[in-house]
């Protein structure tokens, strides 16, 4: 067969050019290092690499979310595990306190809690990467207010000074709780709560007697009262009659009263006179008493307690109209009273974040202010500072130590969730965090390396092709060389 | 005498070894030319009275296989159209960039995905609101510029078609000067290989642009039909004609009725005749068809991968289920639904059961354009639910009558006010059918308190809601070159954030990006089977970003599969060529024998002449 000489150089110019693009594709492939500068060039692989690139950019969006969320968590479980040495220090302090005013009408363990609320306030406003971590979704407001607002309130604005002061005239009214003691008839003694709806003052529980003779009736009617109608028969010494009273703050307290033929009688004891008439005389005055000192020491202690429950409640309450004689909470408004929790309210405080850490995992977390039990910390602190005595009554050794027991036992947390259990709980939500990176980094890191595998070029492979290559080239040349030598013409 | 016609015969021997160096000189000067065959010389013995009298020469000739020089033309065509495939797809492939960058369109998907994560994570963080709206606007964009990009290579192809039928025309008329003159000389025995091969040039040409046949008359002229069979060239040749558009966009494609085709078509003028060449399929291969099936088959399709990705995009951010409320009337129950808020294209979606117990799942699509009525199965891309179109753009008890006619008589339709439609069962006349359940999907405008959802992006600068409208032209239809994110996000980005007014979302709340995220990457979607990608009965489900991941993948191994076919194809054109260059090309070698041999011839002759010369003056100088 004859090749014709267009032919035979057409021939050899396409393969020359041939070689070079492959040369040109190789030098590409070792200059970038990959296999293929277009989706096109990956062939079947190309799917992979998808999928792949786009995992290792949602797995990289996880692990930003989980550094982020863990800065978070372990921020607030730092702040909280401080609050809760607070709310220990305060517990233990509580229950060993003595009564010694040393500065400004407080023991040292009331101008401890003054700090310690300035220190809780401080550590609940704390602020991570220009985010309120306590304030729930609003995340941009502060979330507590200041203690001296909180205490004292302003021109407008009613403190929890002002709030326990107001309670504690609405709780104690005329000195005797609100309740009402008189004598509809000679030897009776009647004892009535003041109003049968309102909130204040001691409430009649019950009443169990052992005066011989007597009759006591109640607590019966609306409002609740108790009767005691000394018969012919009176009582003998010993005999005693307990008054069970509810306390505001859910507490209740027991007067008792034993008959003595004492005269005069010592405390809590009534002298059993020469009849009916005389002895419910004594038994009324004795039970008076009673009531005087006990509403200036428990019920004003509870009371305080209560008052607190008030105003750290959402909305906090108020008294309504004149403290002495009022019978009815109002709730207070932002416009009267302080809000001591300015953050969102909505839902149930606590894990009110949701931290996508992988691919329909979430991990809720996060801690709020008013949530119950960061809640009593900063109320025991506050009520415990609010509070001031004069040191002139002898009453108020024991109405210090009412208060103190019940924020000592408040801060107990028997049965509810404790500051603890917050820090516990974010620490779990940490190591779940922990966990999730790790998994994430080696799923990433095997990801890169299927894609490297996919993806990049083999140099070694390459840089042998690429010498195969050139070989291949340097004898075309020289074989089109030569060729073009062998031509008759030049031998004619 | 005999030493006279020895000189004759030794003169014609000259004059036949000088054509033939002539012959041999024009070879080897084309030796390089395209298409130039290798021209022998015919020569005869020259009878005169019965006796030799010397050699004439008959004239060039060129020797050309013709049935391999037809393959060689089809396959030319067909290397055409797939080199135009190859180019075109490879950059339809080259928008997606390169694998390591991740700057496709999935990578963008992507990227919103977390940015919108960082969002859910910080939400307060108005850098992190900002990075997602950058990666909605560039995604938006980049969907823009590829909807730009495909669309002008649309107009390209276009423009091409019209430089290639000009092309052809030119052609045809050279083929046709070219029949004329050979039929002339051939009529008048003078050679005609030269002109022959500058015919196969005009016609190879032609055959880059079109697949061509063509019949050898025996005047020596030949007849060009198309690959289809139209004729091309008799006599005369037929005139080609296009209608040029100079813009095009998604909503330009072909149709056979001329007053619905919005891009140019290829008329073949014939007299008085006109056939439309693309409607009649006569042209199937060459660069023209590879064009034609770029600008009205592959590229379309490409657009309407990007537009459902867009509208899939958009609804799946902004779309709501609006709930139904129980319903009852003329002892029947069932289900209604307040219609106020759906926007065309928005639907009602209705479960019910016959009173054959057979479950129905019915999709109701709002339209307001009864000329697109009735829809097809395929206008929801759902293969399982009966499509009813309703056109909403006239009184309710229009809607209600236009339902129950669809709907038939196990489904009771009424509208007890307002726009609130009751589909109740029939025990009113005694049936036992059921309804089962009653949802509208629609896409509210507002971007508070319409639910978590968001629409982020919309339709053109006039910022009008996308809610896959199916009025005529579909809203779908070049989407992706008009989807835009919404200023009114733009210009306050927290309204990624606050979905409710009142009570007003705190700007800390991460339920609203929570759930777009979820939206895009959790919730499976059902993709129209008219983008090509999944079929009618199985079409392609999963997230947003798995669409973009297939589209990608669908492009470039379509790119790569027209490259490779284009390769291929190339190999076994270029065999051919060298077959048939190998076959008729010159060999410069060949031509220097043959130069040897007719040098030899001439001398010989010129021998033969100085012999008779000699042998004369011996005859004269007898007797001297």
């Amino acid at each position: 067969m004859q090749i014709s000489t267009y032919a035979q150089s057409l021939t050899m110019r396409s393969n020359v050019s041939n070689i070079q693009t492959q040369l040109a594709d190789l030098q590409r492939q070792l200059s970038t290092g990959l296999k293929s500068d277009s989706f096109a060039g990956l062939g079947s692989s190309r799917n992979l690499v998808l999928a792949l690139n786009d995992q290792v950019s949602q797995s990289n969006s996880y692990l930003s979310t989980i550094d982020t969320t863990s800065l978070r968590v372990q921020s607030s479980a730092d702040a909280l595990t401080r609050l809760d040495q607070i709310s220990s220090e305060l517990q233990t302090g509580g229950l060993a306190s003595t009564f010694n005013l040393t500065s400004g009408g407080q023991t040292d363990l009331q101008t401890t809690a003054g700090m310690r609320l300035n220190e809780a306030i401080d550590l609940l406003n704390l602020n991570v990467g220009d985010r309120q971590l306590f304030g729930g979704k609003q995340t941009q407001t502060t979330p507590v207010v200041n203690s001296d607002l909180m205490l004292n309130g302003d021109t407008a604005h009613a403190g929890l000074k002002q709030v326990i002061s107001e309670r504690n005239q609405a709780d104690l009214g005329d000195g005797r709780g609100r309740l009402l003691l008189s004598s509809p008839s000679a030897g009776t003694v009647s004892l009535a709560e003041d109003d049968a709806t309102s909130p204040f003052g001691f409430k009649l529980s019950n009443v169990a007697s052992t005066l011989t003779g007597a009759t006591v009736s109640g607590p019966t009617g609306s409002p609740a009262a108790v009767g005691v109608s000394f018969g012919a028969t009176l009582p003998s010494p010993g005999d005693s009659l307990s008054v069970d009273l509810k306390l505001p703050d859910g507490t209740t307290t027991t007067l008792k009263l034993t008959a003595t033929t004492d005269s005069p009688p010592a405390a809590g004891q009534f002298t059993i006179g020469a009849d009916a008439a005389s002895t419910a005389t004594n038994f009324q005055s004795t039970l008076d008493t009673s009531i005087q000192a006990s509403a200036k020491t428990t019920l004003k202690a509870a009371s305080t307690v209560q008052a607190g429950n008030d105003f750290f409640g959402n909305p906090p309450q108020r008294v309504s109209g004149s403290p002495a004689t009022a019978t009815a909470l109002v709730a207070g408004t932002p416009d009267n009273t302080v809000q001591w929790y300015q953050g969102d309210t909505t839902g149930t405080p606590g894990n009110n974040f949701v931290a996508t850490v992988g691919d329909g995992s979430t991990i809720a977390y996060g801690a709020r202010a008013d949530q119950s039990a960061i809640r009593t910390v900063v109320q025991s602190a506050a009520v415990l500072a609010a509070v001031t005595y004069t040191g002139t009554d002898s009453s108020e050794g024991a109405e210090y130590s009412a208060l103190t027991q019940r924020t000592s036992s408040a801060l107990n947390f028997t049965g509810t969730q404790s500051v603890k259990d917050i820090v516990t709980d974010l620490g779990l939500k940490s190591a779940t965090l922990a966990t999730s990176k790790t998994n994430l980094q080696t799923q990433i890191s095997t990801s890169q390396t299927i894609l490297d595998n996919t993806q990049n070029a083999d140099q070694y492979t390459v840089a042998t092709q690429l010498s195969t290559l050139m070989t291949q080239l340097q004898a075309s040349y020289q074989v089109t060389a030569s060729l073009s030598k062998l031509s008759l013409a030049n031998f004619l | 005498m005999a030493l006279y016609s020895a000189v004759g015969s030794a003169l014609s021997g000259l004059n036949a070894a000088q054509a033939g160096i002539d012959l041999v000189s024009r070879n080897i000067a084309n030796a390089g030319t395209p298409g130039y065959t290798r021209k022998t010389l015919l020569l005869d013995n020259q009878v005169a009275a019965g006796g030799s009298i010397g050699v004439s020469v008959l004239g060039a000739t060129r020797n050309v296989d013709s049935f391999l020089q037809q393959q060689l033309r089809t396959e030319t065509a067909s290397t055409q159209k797939l080199n135009v495939y190859s180019d075109f797809l490879g950059r339809v492939d080259g928008m997606f960039g390169t694998p390591d960058s991740n700057t496709s369109v999935a990578a963008s998907i992507t990227s919103l995905e977390t940015t919108l994560q960082s969002v859910a994570t910080t939400p307060d963080d108005p850098a992190a609101r900002q990075t997602f709206l950058n990666s909605a606007s560039n995604l938006a964009s980049q969907l823009n510029s590829m909807s730009a990009k495909i669309q002008g290579m649309r107009l390209e192809a276009e423009q091409n078609i019209a430089t290639s039928v000009q092309q052809a025309n030119t052609d045809l008329q050279t083929v046709a000067g070219l029949n004329d003159q050979i039929s002339q000389r051939q009529a008048s025995n003078y050679p005609v290989a030269d002109l022959q091969d500058l015919r196969d040039n005009a016609i190879n040409d032609l055959s880059k642009l079109m697949d061509v046949k063509t019949v050898q008359n025996d005047d020596g002229t030949v007849t060009v039909f198309t690959g289809g069979g139209q004729l091309l060239l008799d006599k005369t040749p037929v005139k080609l004609t296009f209608d040029e558009h100079t813009s095009m966009d998604a909503n330009s494609s072909y149709n056979i009725d001329a007053s619905q085709r919005k891009v140019g078509t290829i008329t073949l003028q014939n007299g008085t005749t006109q056939v439309d060449l693309i409607a009649s399929g006569a042209i199937t291969s060459g660069s023209i068809a590879g064009y034609i099936q770029m600008r009205d088959t592959t590229l379309p399709q490409a657009q309407s991968q990007l537009d459902e990705l867009a509208s899939q995009l958009a609804l799946s951010l902004s779309q709501e289920t609006v709930p139904s409320t129980a319903a009852s009337g003329g002892g029947a129950t069932g289900l209604g639904i307040d219609t106020s808020s759906m926007l065309s294209g928005n639907q009602l979606n209705l479960s019910y059961t016959d009173d054959a117990g057979v479950s129905h799942k019915v999709t109701v699509v709002k339209v307001t354009d009864p000329s697109v009525l009735p829809l097809a199965s395929t206008a929801t891309a759902d293969p399982n639910d009966t499509v009813i179109g309703i056109n909403f753009n006239q009184p309710m008890s229009g809607v209600v009558s236009d339902l129950q006619a669809a709907l038939g008589t196990n489904v009771v339709v009424s509208n007890p006010s307002g726009s609130t439609i009751n589909f109740l069962n029939d025990a009113g006349s005694g049936g036992t059918s059921t309804i089962d359940a009653l949802t509208a999907t629609v896409t509210p405008a507002s971007l508070t308190d319409a639910g978590t959802g968001l629409p982020l992006f919309v339709d053109g600068q006039s910022q009008k809601a996308y809610s896959g409208s199916l009025d005529n032209p579909p809203q779908v239809n070049g989407f992706a070159g008009r989807i835009q994110v919404n200023s009114a996000i733009l210009a306050d980005d927290t309204k990624l954030i606050v979905y409710s007014t009142s009570p007003a979302t705190a700007i800390g709340d991460d339920m609203r990006p929570r759930d777009l995220l979820s939206r895009l990457t959790d919730t499976s979607r059902t993709y129209s089977a008219a983008s090509g990608i999944g079929s009618t009965t199985t079409p392609f489900q999963g997230s947003v970003d798995a669409f973009a991941r297939r589209i990608v993948s669908f492009q470039s191994s379509q790119s790569a599969n027209a490259t490779n076919a284009a390769s291929a194809q190339q190999i076994v054109s270029n065999t051919l060529q060298d077959k048939f260059n190998g076959d008729t090309g010159v060999n410069i070698d060949d031509e220097m024998a043959n130069l040897i041999v007719l040098q030899n011839s001439y001398a010989a002759n010129a021998r033969l002449i100085t012999t008779v010369q000699q042998l004369f003056d011996t005859l004269l100088s007898i007797g001297k």
